[in-house]
Formats: structure tokens, sequence, C-alpha cells
């Protein structure tokens, strides 16, 4: 029994991991309508940064920081190189899934060249060494602090978007691009902004797991890529309450699988409870249903 | 502007003098397909050939969805996967001949295909995607775990090459290219017949605009469901071939990279067409055998060709859309010729009064 | 302009099929890469070097793999060249990368057996690519030696297909003593990998634990690559109150869960196989890696001469990586295959195939000697690591 409840704690820090992630796809979805597969390469990206950062002597928080910002710029530029141009043609939305697909295999395989395909060792920049015992429940420092990084991101960046001004011109982004730009808001910034903000997560989240794993490599995102997908479209695009507890539902049943079944199933989890949700609810939890006028 | 009319001139006139001389074209094509296997002087040549062949087949079973429908799907390994498995199980198992076999292959892909066609049809775009590539993943878990049926981790060896009237058809002695050229023709033609049919027509419409095609009455559950089906079952014929050339499969086989390789031939070599597949498969498994000192950077180039094709070609090298006129189907140009001569008549009257 | 774009791309369409007939191998770093494209089995054509294909996943996630096969083949290679090569002639490797996908594993092997002045091949690495390029290479009668193959049924594809990597068997056996006679374990948790070779070693340790010790526990659990977290099995065997984890896994599985596990039970005994014996996993545990125990036939901390000279060469071709168990494998696997070929006094394949039977060969993991079914058995021995000094130690005192 206290196996389950321990499959329960793993699974919701999983599933916050899961869900910072999860936000920079919701994100750029929420104001352009399309599905940015590179996301998860860039946040391997994050992590092989962070740790590039890291042997070369600059403090581990402060390399956290510059691979935010390199990830912020790589979407950036991946913006204005893959996706911009397309939106401009008002091409269909399956060209720019097949232009980000090609931008992550460049920097995933840029990856692999530059920094070699092997495990590399990667020191939690958070360890604090203590745990917590409850009964026979372990929690290490580790899982606390994880649980208040990713808890504490997303919280900041739901503060951004409902609570600022500039969270307010990407609200309006978001409702009605014509209507935004005739109301004065620069619509190229604020999409560039949302990009940024994409990688920057990404970065954090790949700095995090690293670290918590103690293990980074440029295929990490391959994988979480596709979990942490099919997590944004469980909550509904778009919505980041949606994907908080989306990832949360994914990770703690994903954990359980692992304990029950066999580690050996817990890849697929993840999709079979999203294809089971999209039959009944197509647009996800909290996703809301796009009203196409004919 | 005028850059564009002079563009679609000339594919015009490209486009006629193909149309006037097809069947001599046809009959060069056919030769050069058939003479080909004779100038590969050793079986690596005719193993490129084949899996060519493979990946045009995979190709056309993408394009039901991809070309004809818009509905895109990076999982199609596992249809190929069920094809693959199901024709290597019959084989090595129970002994069976490769022909029941394919078709099997291709009757339990064609089911997996309803699987997976009803549960998606409400979904658009990435959505339809994503749940792709998670049925992708899903097909590869059960091939990797489901180790009483698919052998698990230890794969299915000794998959035997097709036996035809009792003499094997491999390589060597080119026999088995020409059943795989045989089973990809068949294809193209189901693809075109598919194509110049009414369901050709209500894929069309599903692909422009699928809320105007129910608002007409067309029931686009079923088409889809259809098309899933026909997808599937291509991708899982070419599957068992798949099998049989390779001689052994496990669950690595039958991975994501095949499924972008799959979507990648028809993105650069041209969507909508029967003929994109096919230059795209040529190019696709070509190209990486002669740059093999870059092969580290394969998947840079890879990627990069993508972002440069959509920005560019979003259609794809071959595929433009035709310039010829529309031809209507034989019942339709009889009558409108009956409609034109009575009016003709009916305008000589009225000239005569 | 986009014709022209067009037109372009059939030309090359059209030079890359003929670049493929005329291209037979890839170019290696010593020697030029032209091959002969007429297929033949029998012998090799007279040319100044006996050339020998070493296959690998040169690119993709296990290219460093490929890069250490590469390198030790080539430090054979090039001792036995400075010993005047072998029949008079300078050995040649002519390395060849199978993406570690098995349909291009299948893609190499009949480009190689294409080349009718290769002798030999040296691959494939992973049991995938092995098992789909050895149909080939024994319909064309061409000689593959595997350094690294494990699957059951390998050899049993035909006569032309031998390995060198030790068996699975003397492994799991050496392992399961270990864990049942010296460390005395009451309850074992053996983490599986989901591969031929993972299941096949946990098989064969639940069965020779049982058979050392009828009283031992044993839990198991399956795992899979691409995700490091291993919260539920270290759960599961916690509760289980395992005192004792054996590791069937590779090291990109082992070193996390290693972490993971001992970060929850530091006290619990830790044994894995050869191939966790890397830096990589005891950098990824650190400190918590502490009397981690690995099985092998070989490890860079022997003393003897072979070894010293292997570890003197590789450092000069790659400084910053240390030789694992798997490379050590090719190296010795290259001499094996030279060996059958002075043995023969021939390149003609029969010739050296005939030889190889009788080869007796002392490499770095000790002797080697086919049996009747062209496996390799082979001697393990257990090192341990000490977070002291950070190095690997010898053990011989359980072996008693």
């Amino acid at each position: 029994m206290t196996n389950i409840l321990m499959y329960i704690i793993d699974g919701i820090v999983l599933g916050l991991i899961y869900a910072l992630v999860a936000c920079g796809y919701s994100l750029i979805f929420s104001i352009l309508r399309i599905v940015n597969f590179a996301h998860g390469s860039i946040y391997a990206c994050g992590a092989m940064l962070t740790l590039f950062f890291i042997h070369h002597g600059i403090n581990p928080w402060l390399s956290v920081l510059l691979a935010m910002v390199a990830d912020g710029l790589l979407e950036m530029l991946m913006d204005k190189i893959c996706i911009e141009p397309l939106r401009k043609k008002n091409s269909p939305g399956v060209s720019t899934l097949i232009a980000t697909e090609g931008f992550s295999y460049v920097v995933m395989n840029m990856l692999i060249i530059l920094f070699g395909s092997n495990r590399q060792t990667f020191e939690p920049f958070y360890e604090l060494g203590f745990s917590i015992s409850l009964g026979s429940i372990t929690i290490t420092s580790t899982k606390i602090v994880l649980f208040a990084i990713s808890g504490g991101l997303m919280l900041l960046m739901t503060y951004i978007i409902n609570r600022t001004h500039f969270g307010l011109a990407i609200r309006a982004v978001q409702q009605n691009t014509q209507s935004a730009r005739l109301m004065g808001i620069n619509v190229n910034l604020v999409v560039l902004a949302t990009f940024f903000m994409a990688g920057a997560t990404a970065a954090v989240a790949g700095a995090l797991v690293a670290g918590y794993y103690q293990v980074a490599y440029p295929t990490m995102g391959t994988v979480m890529g596709n979990k942490t997908l099919a997590t944004a479209l469980l909550g509904g695009l778009g919505a980041m309450h949606g994907g908080l507890l989306g990832g949360i539902i994914i990770g703690i049943l994903e954990c359980i699988v692992a304990g029950v079944l066999g580690a050996t199933y817990r890849d697929a989890v993840s999709f079979v409870i999203l294809i089971v949700i999209l039959i009944f609810l197509p647009s996800g939890l909290f996703g809301k249903k796009d009203i196409v006028k004919v | 502007m005028k850059n564009n009319e002079n563009t679609r001139s000339r594919l015009n006139s490209f486009e006629r003098f193909v149309d006037r001389y097809k069947v001599i074209i046809a009959l060069g094509t056919a030769a050069i397909v058939m003479v080909l296997p004779f100038l590969m002087t050793n079986d690596y040549l005719m193993r490129v050939l084949v899996i060519i062949l493979l990946y045009i087949g995979f190709g056309f079973g993408l394009n039901l969805l991809l070309g004809e429908m818009g509905l895109m799907s990076l999982g199609q390994a596992g249809f190929v996967g069920v094809g693959a498995y199901t024709t290597a199980i019959l084989m090595t198992e129970f002994g069976w001949n490769f022909f029941p076999s394919i078709i099997s292959g291709a009757l339990m892909a064609a089911l997996v295909g309803v699987l997976i066609g009803l549960p998606t049809l409400r979904l658009r775009g990435s959505y339809l995607a994503i749940v792709t590539i998670g049925f992708g993943e899903i097909m590869r878990t059960i091939f990797l775990n489901w180790s009483s049926v698919t052998g698990g981790a230890l794969g299915i060896k000794g998959i035997p090459r097709p036996m035809v009237f009792g003499v094997e058809m491999n390589f060597t002695n080119k026999g088995f290219y020409f059943v795989v050229l045989l089973t990809v023709f068949l294809v193209g033609v189901f693809c075109h017949t598919l194509h110049n049919s009414k369901y050709g027509r209500v894929f069309a419409t599903i692909k422009q605009d699928e809320l105007a095609a129910t608002m007409m009455g067309v029931e686009t559950t079923r088409y889809k469901v259809m098309g899933f089906v026909c997808s599937a079952a291509i991708s899982g014929l070419m599957g068992g071939y798949y099998a049989m050339m390779q001689r052994y499969i496990d669950s690595n086989s039958f991975v994501s990279d095949m499924s972008v390789m799959i979507v990648s031939c028809l993105v650069i070599g041209g969507t909508a067409t029967l003929r994109g597949p096919v230059l795209g498969a040529i190019l696709l498994v070509t190209v990486p055998e002669v740059f093999r000192s870059l092969q580290a950077y394969r998947f840079v180039f890879y990627g990069a060709i993508l972002i440069v094709m959509m920005l560019v070609r979003p259609a794809g090298l071959l595929g433009w859309d035709s310039t010829l006129p529309y031809k209507l189907p034989k019942g339709t140009t009889e009558y409108k010729e009956q409609l034109e001569k009575e009016h003709k008549r009916k305008e000589q009257a009225v000239d005569k009064q | 302009m986009k014709k022209a774009l067009s037109l372009a791309l059939a030309l090359v369409m059209a030079l890359s099929l003929c670049a493929c007939a005329n291209s037979g191998g890839s170019s290696s770093d010593s020697g030029s890469g032209s091959g002969g494209s007429s297929s033949s089995s029998g012998s090799s054509s007279d040319s100044d070097t006996i050339r020998l294909a070493v296959v690998g996943p040169m690119t993709g996630a296990d290219a460093d793999y490929g890069t250490g096969f590469k390198n030790s083949a080539m430090i054979m290679a090039d001792k036995w060249n400075a010993e005047g090569g072998v029949l008079g002639k300078q050995v040649e490797i002519v390395v060849f990368d199978d993406k570690g996908s098995p349909e291009e594993a299948a893609n190499v092997a009949e480009q190689i057996v294409a080349d009718s002045s290769i002798v030999a091949v040296i691959g494939h690495f992973t049991s995938s690519c092995s098992m789909a390029a050895a149909p080939v290479y024994q319909d064309h009668g061409m000689l593959e030696v595997s350094p690294c193959s494990s699957h059951a049924d390998y050899t049993k594809t035909g006569d032309w297909i031998w390995r060198v990597s030790p068996l699975t068997a003397d492994e799991a056996r050496t392992v399961s003593k270990f864990v049942a006679n010296y460390w005395q374990a009451k309850k074992v948790g053996i983490l599986t990998m989901n591969t031929d070779w993972g299941l096949e070693v946990a098989n064969l340790e639940k069965e020779y634990i049982k058979q050392f010790n009828p009283d031992i526990e044993i839990v198991e659990e399956l795992v899979v690559e691409g995700n490091d977290d291993y919260g539920p099995v270290v759960t599961n065997f916690t509760s289980a109150g395992v005192d004792t984890v054996i590791l069937a896994s590779t090291y990109t599985i082992s070193a996390p869960f290693l972490k993971q596990m001992r970060t929850a039970n530091p006290d619990v005994n830790a044994i894995a196989h050869g191939n966790c014996q890397v830096t990589q996993l005891t950098d990824i545990v650190g400190e918590d890696c502490n009397n981690f125990c690995c099985s092998c036939s070989w490890s860079p901390i022997f003393t003897d001469d072979a070894t010293a000279y292997y570890l003197e060469k590789y450092a000069e071709l790659d400084p910053d990586n240390a030789p694992i168990g798997d490379y050590a494998q090719y190296y010795d696997t290259v001499a094996v295959v030279l060996e059958a070929i002075k043995a023969a006094g021939t390149t003609d394949r029969e010739a050296v195939r005939s030889a190889l039977a009788g080869i007796e060969y002392t490499g770095l993991s000790g002797v080697m000697k086919f049996d009747e079914n062209r496996d390799c058995p082979r001697d393990y021995g257990v090192v341990y690591w000490d977070t002291s000094d950070n190095n690997w130690h010898q053990t011989t005192e359980w072996n008693t």
C-alpha cells in the first residue's frame, strides 16, 4: 500500500516536470495555433548548454540563466527561419509541423556532434542534502526543491500571463490577432517574446531534470518531447492549468503502471491516456473548442 | 504575377506533352524499370532498388492520408510493423507461402487502421499528428513486450524469401525485385483508380474543406476511416516484403525514424501525386548512400532540407497541381455533349426565325 | 528557377545511382575505399593488402562506441603491420557504418559481400544489427566474427557466423556465484533491460542463483532505455527488502538507477556486468559508487603487458576516453581473424573459416577458442570500485 503512495509522490514530481515543459507547447500553440515539434530538442539543448557552461567554471545558477537566454534566442531564431515565413504564406498546418520537425533534427544532431552522444554527469546544483521520512516513505530534498522550482515557475508564468500588461498583450493576440494589432499591440514583438519564454522554460526544465537524475545527453529530449506534448494536448493546448493537471495525471499514472505492471510499459502510458481522453474530449481537458466560422 | 503565369503556361505545355505521348512514356518507363535490375552488377545494388520500391509503396500508403485527405500521419511505421510481424509469424511459425502471408499482413494492418482511425476522427492537424506518433510508440511497445507472439526483444529470425512455383525469389536471380515491383505497380494502379473514383473526389473535398463536405451531405467519418484502412493495408502489405527482405525483424526495425523517413519521401518528392513518392524514395534512399563520408551530419542535412522544402516548395518537388482541364467522368461527358448538341440545335432554330 | 532545380535533382539522382555502382566500400582512415563491384564467394582478389571489414555504429546514438571499435581495430592492425603484416602483406582495416539500424546493417552487409577483396567481417555491435546482417554473410559465404553479439540464435544462423564475445552463461554464472556465495545475499533484486541480452542474462542468473542457494528470494523489474526515472522500481525493490541488486542493463540504465537506488538505500550491494565498467557510470553515480562491482573478462586495471600496450596505444588515439570491455573485444577479434588467416596460409575464405575452428589465441580477455557452436567461452572475474582512490580493484578471494 505504501508503494502506491510512493508511486504517487514520484508521479507528482514527474508530473510537475512534464507540466513545466508542456508550458512551452501551450504558450506557442495559444498564440499561433501550431505545435512546435522542436521543443524537445531545445529542452535537451538547455541541459547540455548548462552543463557546458558549468564545465567552463561558471556558477551553476548563472549557467542555467545563460542557458535560458541561449534557448530563448534559439526559439526566436526558429520562429524567424521556419515559422514566420510559413505564417506569412498562410501555409497549411502540416508544413509548419514538418518544418519544426526538421529544425528539431538539426538541433539534436548538432548537439550530438558538438557534445558526443554519451551520457554525461550533471551535478545537481540544487542539492541540499537532506531528506524527510514519513514512515517508510522517504522524500529527498532534490524532489522538494524540484517541486518548489517547477511550481514556482508555473505560478510565475500564470502571474505574467494573467496579471501583467505584457500578459494582457499575449492574451489579446491569442484571442484575435487582427484586433490586437489595431489596438496598437506590436504583435511581432509579442510573438517573439512568447517564443523566448517557451525556450527559457524549456531550458530551466532541462537543467532541473538533468540535475534531478544527474545525467544529461543530447537525445534526452526525444522521449520527453513526445510525452510532454501528450501532456499539453491532454490538458488542452493553450490552457496552462490544463497542462498542470494533465502532467500530474500522466505522471501519477505512469509511475503506477511502472511500479505495478513494469517499467517497460511506462512510455506508452502517456499516449494511451491521451488517445482515450481525446476520444471523449477532442480538445483535451480544458481546451477551448475552436469555433470555426463557416 | 507574370512569372507565375509563365510557369503555369510552361507547366501546361509540359503536361499536355506528357498527356499526348503518355503511352510511349509509360512504355519507356516500363522498359527502363524492367531492364534496370539487369544493369545492377551485385546484390547490394539490387537491395538498394528494392528498398526504393518499398519506400515508394510506403509513400503511396501515406499519400492516401496526407496527399489525398490532408491528414498527417507520423506513425506509419506502426502499420508497417503490423504487416511485417504478421507476415513473418505466418511464414516462420506456420510455414505459409508468402502470398497469403502478406495479404494477411495487409488485413491485420487494416484492422489496426480501423482501431486507430475511429478515435481520431474528430481530431485535426496537430492533435492527429501527435496521436499518430503515440500510435507508433504504442505499437513498438507491443512489438517489444508481447514476447509470446512477436518474440519480444529476440525478434523473429529466419524469415524466408518469397517462393513462386517452388523457386525462391531473391536478389541474385532478381526475382524479389520483380515480385515487389509488381506489387508496387498494382498498389499504384489502386491509388490512381481510387483518386479518379468517387472516393477520390470525396477525399479531395475533405482535404479542401471538411465542414463544407459535411454540409453537402458527405459522411466524412466513413471516408476518413476508409482512408486509414487503405493506407494501413498498403503499408502492411509492403511491410510484409520488408520482413522478407530483412529476414530478421525486431522492435528496433519499426522506430519513429522510419515514420519520419516515409513522411519525408512524400514531402520532398511531392504530395498528392503518385510521382512524388517515387522521386522522394529515390532521392532519400540513394543520396545518403552516396554521401557516406558525411554520415555524421546526415540528420542535420535532412532537417535542413525539410525546412527548406517547406519554405520554398511545400507541395514537394513534383507536387504541382495539374494544369490540365479536369477530365469529367465518362457518363458526364456524353451527357454534356448531348446537352451541347441540343443547345446548338435550339440556337440554330432561333436563328432561322 | 524551380524547373532548373527539378532538373538538377534528376541529374543528382541519376549520378547517385551510378555512384552507388562504383562505390563498393566506404573510405577508412587507413587506405582508400574503392571496392570491386562483382560479387563472388571464394578467394579475394590479388591486392597488396589484406582487407578486413570492421562494422559498427559509427554515427548515431552509439557513435562513441563506434569510434572506440574503430580505434581498437586500428591499433591491432598497426601492431601486426609493424611486425610484417600477415602472409607478407599489410593489413588494411575498412570501416563501415551500420548506424545502429538493422536495415542499414543489412545494407552494409550486402555492400561488403560485393567487395571480393574483403576477407572477413569483424562486427556488428548490437544484436539487432548482427542478426539482420548474418543471413547476408551466410548466403554469400563471408565470415562474420562478432565481438559483442549476445543473441542466443546468432551463431545458429549458419557456419559462416562466429562470435568472439564471451558467453552470456559464463558471465551470469560468475555474477550468481558472487552474489550467492560471497555476498551471501538473502533477497536479490534483478534490474532487467528489455533486450535480448538483458533478458537472457537475467533468466540465466535466476537459474544459477537457485542452483547456488535455493533459499535466496529473487524479485525482477523489467525496464527500457529512454527514461531516467526509476522511482517506482526503487520503491518496489525497497519495499521488497532487497539487500542486493544485480543490474542486467547497460550503463545508460544502470547509472541513473544505481544513483537513485543508493540514494534511497545506501547499504544495498550492487553488481553489474562488463558493459558497466565505464567512467560515465562511476562519474554519474559518484560518491554512491563505493563497493559497486562489475563482472568482467577484461579490465583496464589488468597489469599484463598486452593490456599495457593496448592502453598506451589507445591513449595516443583518444586521450580523453579510456577503452572499455567492448572495445577490447574488437581489438581481440581482429587478432583472432588475423591468426586464422596466418594459419590458413591464404586469404581464401573457406580456408580461413576452417582455420578459425582450430585457433587458440590469448587475448586481452583470456584464452579464445571456438567451441562446436562457433562460440567462445571465457572466464570471468569481478572488479569493484573504491571511492577512496576512485579506481577499480580486482577481487579474487570470492572465487575460492
